[in-house]
């Protein structure tokens, strides 16, 4: 049937080593990614309160119907899923999610996705050449890094082909050719002595690196999975899918490439000639690379080779480090501590606030040889490529200071006594549930509650590139702004089904806690959960909700998500009812996590954000933070920054939230009419017996 | 510019000086995709390296390649007076300041007047141009 998806789920369970089919019918209406990956877990995982390196965890990593095809910066993304090592005290049951050639290639080999169970008795790696599945010896991969380990299996897999070549994959002349090398996604050397900080690595710098995903992994002994595919992914109206691309491009920059550049929008970074979107070294030069299928080729290869593939954050926890002691100048340094980061597979936002952190400490004297922690770390190499391997290395080999991040960032600094001062004074940059501090909780809330209300930093940039980005960059440098704030809370109001009210858009000091502000949340729960997660469309280019070529400056969210799913899949479902099974996906996960000892009165904020604002002399300092806000009856822009919460009204907007959601209000737990009026009648029945469904 | 003949290589040294961690200003590294970042500046020559001019149009533009140096203006004329005890560089930065333009607009000037107070001390403890202190 020519419907985007594969059709079948590839089951291995490391025990017994079974390789089984679970047929993709059975979890179609789920869409793809997360949805299917939470029913999976649902139905697969017997006992949902067991620790994260526990055998009878188990772990999805998941395509959408879309993955493999031309759509745009969808096709390459990979959905992670399992009860995760990295939060902090609870490792929730959480996602992450990777982009590459992984998805594309699980679907050119005929398999929808891969669902892990179980524990191997020695340490292995799962091959996956089209319908061949063999578990394999990895007992000399153990100790590699992500990049030898890649290598290896590359070689094991393609043992002659040059890079380029055709490679035959059998004799038969319809067993399949390809040029491609496989694609692997794998854990660094020895990661289950790290696994809280462990990430997923595919390829040279995509990586799925926030819950501990490759802790998961190491706790199975499972060192890696391998994917080619020959195949192809049946589309049910290729036509409608072209035509979908023609009409996306005239909302995209390429579609406009005479009339100045706006990065709002669908903008390819690679059209910025010679602006390397790598925070390179003055003279490194870079050629855009990107997912299978993305027009916004977010990363680079280098003309030295370092810092390939990586982006963001992979850059970001050690960039201010390096141009702080090299006179404000990029140096090879970042790069380099990128590529530590990634051979070693440690999660670079865990290591964001280690470093912020440490600074602190050190400001204070208390780390260092012979200090209150003692440390022999290289700090006089601070900023320098030294120092970042140093410290990556002692993780990884769980020597010195990283004897003790290896445990987590939250637990190390619990272990060393440290957790409840810095956490309050702010110099701990550990926002909610032990993971670092990414977008701020007390100016733009949605994000904030967002993660409180789910399991991890949510690292959804919807709303944040239009609500905080745009309007503090025009602020600051008195640029007009695209959109004046009462036309975004137009277009919010428009995107933000099924509540469409424009007082979502409101971020002021009295619209963080109001009705409006928990319909933002909950609809952004709702969209993510299955266009971003399910469907999964690029962050990066994802949502679209306002555009510089759109009409009156209104992008193609609503109308391009489904546009293109139903292209491919032949379905005729619609924006909203998309957004309805992203509300079923977000309670069934919010299930999951109740079991796990899930209650109102856990979800807080670490202590700073309702002690001090984002202000200098934290770790958590904020520049002027513009958003829009509704005060005396008009819409503006105006500065948030240095805006604390308020515990009590704080409290008081999630009792909005519950409410909205249909969960009681008093423990958070869903109630059984909200559960079976989503079609988890059965999912009521388990909360029910654990003495966790929520009053009526 | 301000004149010389005021500093002496005394004055010069000690506003000229690497300040001990626990006497920083902060800045903030902006960035879209990871939030701000703090940024430790200890001295007048890392403040005036920080301080990257931009085109605002092209920044909103070109914004996912975006990184935005920040120092929030007063705060910094605040720790040069009251920190770096260089009371002639802050009250030009004061000056600045007190125009009330964008920060983006405030950055060339201040750079300006900081890097012309960083060329007094050099003139100052180095007049010969033998790039020793």
């Amino acid at each position: 049937m020519a419907n985007g998806y594969a059709g079948k789920i590839l089951k291995v369970d490391l025990s017994t080593k079974s390789i089984e089919e679970i047929p993709t019918e059975k979890y179609e209406s789920w869409g793809g990614g997360h949805g299917m990956g939470s029913a999976i877990f649902w139905d697969l995982c017997k006992d949902k309160t067991v620790k994260g390196d526990d055998p009878g965890n188990v772990i999805t990593l998941m395509t959408s119907p879309l993955s493999g095809t031309p759509a745009p910066s969808v096709a390459g993304r990979t959905e992670v899923q399992a009860i995760g090592l990295q939060g902090y005290p609870v490792g929730w049951y959480t996602r992450s999610n990777f982009g590459g050639r992984f998805s594309s290639h699980l679907k050119y080999a005929g398999w929808d996705g891969v669902v892990v169970l179980g524990k191997a008795d020695k340490p292995v790696w799962i091959n996956v050449v089209n319908d061949k599945v063999t578990i394999e010896d990895a007992t000399g991969l153990w100790g590699l890094d992500t990049r030898e380990t890649q290598e290896e299996i590359w070689a094991t897999v393609n043992d002659t082909a040059e890079v380029g070549d055709w490679r035959g994959l059998g004799t038969s002349r319809d067993a399949g050719r390809s040029t491609q090398r496989p694609a692997v996604v794998t854990i660094g050397p020895n990661a289950e002595k790290y696994m809280p900080m462990a990430s997923l690595v595919h390829d040279a710098g995509n990586g799925a690196g926030q819950g501990g995903m490759g802790g998961v992994f190491a706790s199975k002994n499972l060192k890696a999975i391998s994917v080619l595919g020959t195949g192809g992914v049946s589309i049910a109206d290729p036509n409608a899918l072209l035509a979908a691309r023609e009409w996306a491009y005239q909302f995209a920059y390429p579609g406009h490439a005479d009339e100045p550049m706006s990065a709002i929008g669908m903008f390819p970074f690679s059209a910025n000639p010679n602006s390397a979107v790598g925070n390179y070294a003055a003279g490194v030069s870079s050629r855009p690379q990107g997912c299978v299928g993305c027009i916004r080729t977010c990363r680079g290869r280098t003309s030295t080779g370092q810092g390939n593939e990586s982006n963001c954050l992979d850059f970001i926890w050690y960039d201010v480090h390096d141009k702080a002691v090299h006179g404000g100048k990029i140096t090879s340094a970042t790069a380099q501590a990128a590529d530590s980061l990634q051979r070693y597979g440690i999660n670079s936002f865990a290591m964001e606030a280690v470093m912020l952190w440490f600074a602190a400490l050190r400001k204070q004297g208390l780390i260092g040889p012979g200090r209150e922690i003692d440390s022999s770390l290289p700090f006089e190499a601070w900023g320098t490529a030294q120092f970042a391997e140093a410290l990556c290395n002692s993780v990884a080999t769980q020597t010195d200071v990283g004897a003790d991040l290896a445990l987590g960032v939250a637990q190390c600094a619990k272990k060393w006594g440290r957790l409840e001062k810095d956490l309050k004074s702010g110099i701990l940059p550990l926002q909610e549930w032990g993971y670092a501090h990414h977008y701020d909780a007390r100016t733009e809330v949605e994000w904030g509650y967002g993660s409180i209300m789910g399991e991890r930093d949510i690292n959804e940039h919807d709303f944040n590139w239009v609500v905080y980005w745009t309007p503090t960059i025009c602020g600051l440098y008195g640029v007009e702004p695209i959109v004046s704030a009462e036309r975004l809370s137009q277009i919010i109001a428009k995107k933000g089904a099924p509540y469409n009210d424009p007082m979502m858009a409101d971020y002021s000091d009295e619209g963080i806690y109001s009705e409006g502000m928990a319909k933002t949340v909950a609809y952004h729960r709702h969209y993510t959960r299955f266009w971003k997660e399910s469907t999964l469309y690029c962050d990066w280019a994802w949502a679209d909700f306002v555009n510089p070529y759109g009409p009156d400056y209104e992008g193609i969210t609503g109308e391009g998500e489904p546009k293109f799913f139903n292209a491919v899949t032949g379905k005729n479902l619609t924006y909203e009812e998309g957004i309805e099974i992203g509300r079923k996906i977000w309670n069934l996960d919010r299930a999951v996590w109740i079991l796990q000892g899930r209650h109102r009165d856990m979800e807080v904020f670490a202590d700073y954000n309702y002690e001090v604002g984002a202000v200098p002399g934290t770790t958590t300092y904020e520049a002027p933070y513009t958003v829009p806000v509704y005060e005396k009856g008009v819409w503006s822009y105006k500065s948030v920054a240095g805006r604390k919460l308020d515990r009590q009204k704080v409290e008081d907007w999630k009792t909005k939230f519950y409410a909205l959601e249909g969960w009681d209000t008093s423990s958070g737990w869903p109630t059984r009419a909200t559960l079976e009026e989503l079609g988890l009648g059965n999912v009521a029945d388990a909360l029910e017996q654990a003495g966790k469904l929520g009053a009526a | 510019m301000m004149s010389t003949t005021a500093l002496t290589p005394e004055e010069a040294a000690r506003f000229n000086r690497t300040m001990d961690p626990t006497e920083e200003l902060i800045g903030g590294a902006l960035n879209p995709m990871a939030g701000t970042v703090p940024v430790s500046l200890i001295s007048v020559a890392d403040v005036e390296a920080f301080l990257v001019p931009q085109d605002g149009a092209a920044l909103v533009e070109y914004g996912v390649h975006a990184t935005v140096n920040h120092v929030e203006p007063r705060s910094l004329a605040r720790w040069v007076r009251d920190i770096v005890g260089d009371t002639a560089l802050a009250d030009e930065l004061d000056a600045i300041v007190a125009d009330e333009e964008p920060y983006g607009k405030q950055v060339p000037r201040l750079k300006l007047a900081l890097a012309d107070r960083l060329a007094e001390y050099k003139a100052v403890l180095d007049p010969e141009g033998t790039g020793e202190d």
